[in-house]
């Protein structure tokens, strides 16, 4: 049964990521031009998802919004993922006022909601996609950062470390050749996971209006538009809800086998 | 065990695999465990693993029999199978299993807990990982009292200090309130036999019972067990030490390959075993032949330390005095070992030598350059005169890494061009007894012997002077610990090496040193020439560490090591 799960995920990350690239595979209809002849049309053969105060299709919209969500997700996680790997062996190797300075900061930002400090980045560099991309990234960073150090320490200690320190090889060497690749190859996984959060961070903040603006047709900014049409036209705002909804779960499951993969691995 | 192999051989079931037939009939009355063609097999296919092969097996009441194999033979499958834990996915099936009477193979679950723990008793290996960390031992010793209802709650705790003192735990009452790592590795041991004990089980089965622990340590706990069998429990010991074996066991069976090869009185096997496989495991055993004392080197000192201290903090605020006031000279050629029970200060010891730790007072020099205390940026071009070989290959090794990538970032280190690797590491793989055949293969496929034998060509292959081993053949069953012993000391007297052989297990000590250095406490309690610190030791402690030995009685009825006049006899080397 679970196997059917995981299959099931794979396949709708699949599709998702088609959409995302090539939306135009699923629908020709245009996801922003208005056509106010058909506003508020429920969902039929016609339109799919029905149509929005404007007339749009909100199953192109929701298409053709996949590529936000999962530039976002994905996206934040790698820039997250990469600043946390500086940082993290920073502090495992660059000496303890070093190591003291990096876990402070982290708990400082640890201590304020994810949320919070991702509306501080947006204050300083604005809205638009890249900075809901930036700023999800820097509220993902902490947590990251305490990872990679935790695992560089591991590493650090581990016998292989102590058989290259004898062998005479060079600092750097050590570093990028053994305790890189051994840090980060549990890091992905836990960045997998991860994803699911960032795609539900980035779409809060769209529909707070700091994400792209009109006309982009992002799901978080979609649900927001569509909220005050709930009692006259519910297929606005409940589509691209479903959708968040269906990429973030997909996103988890995947993590999740990718997970169970690498333990079994290792053991 | 490879599954592939194991997959298409048929399996000796009929008359079982017990080559001497068993001495009392099975209708016997005293007959307390009765077990015939017992067969255990893991996953199908390609991938099934033929675990145990149609063992078969008796065991009377007060008796104990040991089943002595190496790792993979079946021997702890075999154990788990008769308390109903084969695990899951075990297919188990047997022409006879009973317990006195009572007919073992089709039990369900329920009916199994209540055999389990009260009837038989099982005591694992590793104690710290068979207690839970969260309760205390008392609540642990109890818990088959208070499961299988054998008294009114109120006398538990009572009765559990009783358990506690029988097995010889100093202190119950308190003992008993405390949690499993606050014990010694000694007294979680024995807790968790007297937790195995505490339904008073006719049969308790033990699972190499001691050997996660000091020498003196398993000592005390084989007095425990042999008083338990006199008492009455019959024992089924799981074993790969044949001189544990000869201490408690009244019977042995021999397991190789899930089959059962030789069987019998435990003093004939091991005076006149007839089959091969028997035969090599009892050569194996180290120290039976000591080599006869080289002379003493002259050469220079490689490695001289002086008067090393070091302190690690503790988390209570307070320090460890890991290592006091040692000192050593090594000499090109020699091999001088440190011996000492776990928290000597061995390794410690091995650390600050090689250089990864700094000592806090004292000094180390190499090659009469100054060693310790030298930024590393100097020292690290130095490295390669000093060569390690760890305890466990395995995690000496980068998981990512194949043997080629292993063995050649060695010859990285020392500026051999890309190009000429591959050649300097397959001649270093036949310097160790490998071909090129391991060369794409990730260290985890490789057998322990492998591994370690890749761990020493690469220690090789920087062309070091010293070579310092920190337990290198204790992660090893005992006939491939022979053999790789035998490579290192061949590979001593080629290269001249001189050789720190830090290691708790005397009797190996005694095959390879020519120098000894007794550690207790941080402290060198005793230090001479091999001969004569096993022969005439002077300090206490080291007496007490060589009585504390196991040892059987060889064919020629003489102790089986450390005798006096064994030294000057011819050697098979």
């Amino acid at each position: 049964m679970t196997w059917i799960g995981r299959l099931v995920a794979g396949v709708v990350l699949g599709v998702l990521g088609v959409a995302a690239v090539f939306p135009g595979l699923f629908t020709d209809l245009p996801a922003t031009e208005p056509d106010l002849g058909s506003a508020l049309l429920p969902p039929g053969s016609q339109h799919w998802f029905g149509t929005d105060e404007l007339g749009r299709d909100v199953f192109s919209r929701v298409v053709h919004g996949a590529r936000y969500s999962l530039l976002v997700g994905f996206g934040a996680v790698a820039l997250s993922v990469a600043g946390a790997t500086v940082v993290g062996l920073l502090a495992a190797f660059g000496g303890r006022p070093v190591d003291r300075a990096v876990v402070g900061t982290m708990d400082l930002l640890l201590a304020l909601p994810g949320l919070l400090l991702a509306l501080l980045v947006i204050t300083v560099t604005g809205t638009g996609t890249a900075s809901v991309l930036l700023a999800v990234a820097v509220s993902s960073l902490p947590g990251f950062v305490r990872l990679v150090r935790a695992q560089a320490m591991v590493v650090r200690r581990s016998e292989y470390v102590a058989a290259a320190r004898c062998l005479g090889l060079p600092r750097w060497w050590i570093i990028w050749r053994h305790v890189v690749p051994n840090t980060l190859a549990p890091l992905v996984v836990v960045g997998t996971t991860g994803v699911g959060s960032a795609v539900v961070t980035g779409a809060g903040l769209s529909f707070l209006g700091l994400g792209p603006q009109a006309p982009t047709p992002e799901w978080g900014a979609m649900v927001s538009d569509g909220r005050h049409l709930l009692d006259q036209a519910w297929w606005v705002a409940l589509f691209p809800g479903l959708a968040i909804s269906v990429t973030v779960i997909a996103v988890t499951v995947c993590g999740r086998a990718l997970e169970r993969l690498s333990a079994t691995r290792t053991s | 065990m490879n599954p592939g192999e194991n997959g298409s051989k048929p399996a000796g079931r009929a008359r079982g695999g017990t080559l001497a037939p068993a001495p009392a009939p099975a209708a016997e009355p005293t007959v307390l465990l009765d077990v015939a063609g017992l067969d255990v097999r893991f996953g199908r296919g390609r991938r099934l693993v033929h675990a145990v092969r149609g063992i078969s097996l008796q065991i009377r009441r007060g008796e104990c029999v040991a089943i002595v194999g190496e790792s993979g033979s079946g021997k702890s499958v075999t154990a788990r199978t008769l308390v109903g834990l084969a695990g899951a996915g075990a297919r188990v099936s047997a022409e006879r299993l009973a317990l006195a009477g009572t007919d073992l193979r089709s039990l369900s679950e329920r009916r199994w807990r209540r055999i389990r723990g009260r009837r038989i008793g099982f005591v694992f290996q590793d104690a710290l990982v068979s207690l839970d960390p969260l309760r205390t031992v008392g609540a642990e010793v109890a818990e088959p009292l208070r499961v299988h209802r054998l008294l009114p709650a109120r006398r538990v705790p009572e009765r559990v200090a009783e358990l506690l003192a029988e097995v010889g735990i100093p202190d119950p009452a308190r003992r008993a309130r405390q949690y499993p790592h606050q014990l010694s590795g000694g007294l979680r041991q024995r807790a968790l036999i007297a937790s195995a004990v505490a339904a008073d089980p006719e049969l308790l089965v033990a699972d190499e019972p001691t050997t996660a622990l000091d020498v003196t340590v398993q000592a005390q706990i084989l007095d425990l067990l042999q008083a338990m069998q006199r008492r009455g429990t019959a024992l089924l010991l799981i074993s790969h030490d044949l001189a544990v074996v000869a201490r408690l066991a009244d019977r042995v069976a021999v397991m190789k390959d899930g089959r059962i090869v030789e069987s019998g009185p435990t003093a004939d096997i091991l005076a006149a075993p007839r089959h091969p496989f028997t035969r090599e495991l009892i050569a194996a055993v180290p120290g039976r032949k000591p080599p006869p004392p080289r002379p003493a080197a002259v050469g220079p000192a490689i490695i001289e330390a002086r008067g090393l201290h070091k302190r690690y903090p503790t988390p209570g605020g307070g320090e460890i005095l890991a290592v006091r006031d040692v000192s050593l000279t090594l000499r090109a050629g020699e091999t001088l070992a440190v011996v000492g029970e776990s928290g000597s200060g061995k390794s410690t010891l091995g650390r600050l030598l090689l250089g990864l730790l700094t000592p806090d007072a004292g000094t180390v020099h190499l090659d009469g350059e100054a060693w310790s205390g030298v930024p590393e940026r100097l020292r690290r071009p130095r490295r390669r005169h000093i060569g390690v070989i760890q305890q466990d290959p395995l995690s000496s090794f980068d998981p990512r890494l194949t043997v080629e990538q292993v063995v050649g970032e060695a010859l990285r280190a020392i500026g051999v061009p890309a190009a000429r690797r591959r050649d300097r590491v397959v001649e270093l793989l036949e310097q160790v007894g490998l071909g090129a055949g391991v060369l794409r293969r990730s260290p985890a496929r490789l057998s322990g012997g492998q591994r370690q034998r890749v761990a020493i060509a690469r220690a090789l292959a920087t062309g070091p002077r010293v070579l310092v081993c920190d337990e290198p053949v204790s992660a090893l069953d005992v006939s491939v610990q022979a053999q790789v012993l035998e490579l290192l000391t061949r590979l001593r007297d080629e290269l001249g090496l001189a050789m720190l052989f830090i290691s708790h297990d005397l009797a190996v000590v005694r095959q390879i040193a020519d120098r000894v250095l007794v550690m207790k406490d941080g402290r060198v309690v005793e230090a001479g020439p091999a001969d004569e610190v096993f022969t005439q030791p002077s300090a206490a402690y080291t007496r007490e560490l060589l009585a504390a030995i196991p040892r059987w009685e060889t064919p020629d009825s003489r102790p089986v090591e450390l005798s006096a006049n064994e030294i000057g006899r011819s050697t098979s080397r």
